[in-house]
């Protein structure tokens, strides 16, 4: 994300929080799937991950004055919606890290039609490896390509290390691949 | 052979967190080590044909879309004017601000009834002497004057014995005007022979 981009998306923010309703929707038409996916993929629950997204909008404008400036505003929209999600699942007292890839999968998996066209089929395909994945890979990996988010705020939200969310990193990109091969994918390796 | 390098500054460089030589620092490396260099490569292709919004996003529904937009765009109401009140009621400070302008009303009110008591009273006093004729006396004459007047009819001989005055050709008008009204009535005043 460049510059200027950050500079569009702080302006849109900005016309929001004054009470411009095209504020709100030129950021939420551009960010909402990538939040909800991440949501969806994080809480394994459709309508709980659309729980979530409301409340990480309305998060967003009600601490609007935190929003530091010189941040990227994709990034700090996904720091609201990993808290939540996590904030969730504290309350909830259900312990996502270490619930079986079977269970967090349910509700997830995107289905891919007989006859889906090649960008289903890979939709699919991407979504089963994501769903083999440690939680804590997969954390870092949808932090990191859904939210553009940067390692060393992925550790603070994470709260460990940036050596260990870059370590989550490079095995969640290893284990993609192999699962992407073991279903007939193959890259560069 | 895995170059640790990779994870400590390759994942870094692609997402933009290496500075200006930290960066040059990295790519001299990338491109003597096969590792690095073939990681790096792996990754790109990923992120444009494998990890993109295509596959990895995912869409909301037209219901849901609706449902967030009239939350986050929710116009303030028209009573915004008075939100000031509103959140100070909601907050409980308009009872707490009735009780204590409420106690120092009562303190003031307190402090001052007395005044206030002796005021009406003075006030009370002159509107009755301005309406029987009697000129309002100062406060040590109350005794001899209007006590005196007050008590001569009930008790007449005690009151002139009791006065010295009395006894002298200065008798009040009151006085005598009254003894003239006992004795048409009957009563006789007993001389005491003094
Ligand atoms: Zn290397």
């Amino acid at each position: 994300m460049d510059a200027s981009e950050r500079q569009e998306d702080r302006s849109h923010f900005d016309a929001w929080v004054r009470g411009e309703p095209a504020g709100f929707t030129w950021l939420y038409d551009k960010y909402k799937n990538r939040v909800f996916a991440f949501l969806l993929r994080m809480t394994s629950e459709r309508e709980l991950a659309e729980d979530l997204l409301q409340e990480t909008f309305l998060a967003a404008l009600r601490n609007a004055n935190q929003f530091d400036r010189n941040r990227s505003f994709l990034s700090w929209l996904f720091g609201i919606a990993h808290k939540r999600a996590i904030d969730h699942f504290r309350h909830a007292k259900v312990e996502h890290e270490h619930q079986s890839d079977a269970e967090k999968s349910v509700g997830t998996r995107i289905e891919a039609p007989d006859d889906a066209t090649s960008n289903e089929r890979m939709r699919g395909l991407v979504s089963d490896a994501l769903e083999t994945l440690d939680p804590l890979q997969r954390e870092v990996f949808l932090l990191r390509e859904l939210g553009d988010v940067p390692f060393k705020e992925i550790a603070h939200m994470m709260n460990c290390p940036i050596n260990t969310a870059l370590g989550r990193m490079r095995l969640a990109l290893r284990n993609i691949r192999k699962e992407l091969e073991k279903r007939g994918v193959h890259g560069v390796h | 052979m895995e170059c640790t390098r990779w994870t400590e500054e390759g994942l870094l460089y692609t997402s933009g967190e290496l500075n200006g030589s930290q960066k040059e620092k990295f790519q001299r490396h990338a491109g003597e080590c096969a590792f690095c260099s073939n990681e790096l490569k792996a990754f790109h292709e990923e992120r444009t044909s494998l990890f993109t919004p295509a596959t990895l996003y995912e869409p909301t529904s037209p219901q849901l879309d609706a449902r967030i937009t009239a939350a986050c765009t929710r116009l303030p109401r028209p009573t915004a004017g008075i939100g000031l009140l509103a959140m100070v009621a909601r907050k409980g400070v308009v009872p707490v601000l009735f009780l204590v302008f409420g106690f120092a009303g009562g303190i003031y009110v307190a402090f001052n009834l007395e005044r206030f008591n002796s005021e009406e009273i003075r006030m009370a006093d002159e509107r009755i002497d301005q309406e029987s004729g009697i000129p309002a006396l100062p406060e040590n004459d109350m005794s001899d004057g209007v006590l005196a007047a007050a008590e001569g009819p009930s008790n007449p001989t005690a009151g002139d014995s009791a006065r010295p005055d009395s006894a002298g050709g200065a008798q009040p008008a009151f006085d005598a005007g009254h003894r003239g009204d006992l004795r048409a009535r009957g009563v006789v005043p007993v001389d005491l022979g003094d």
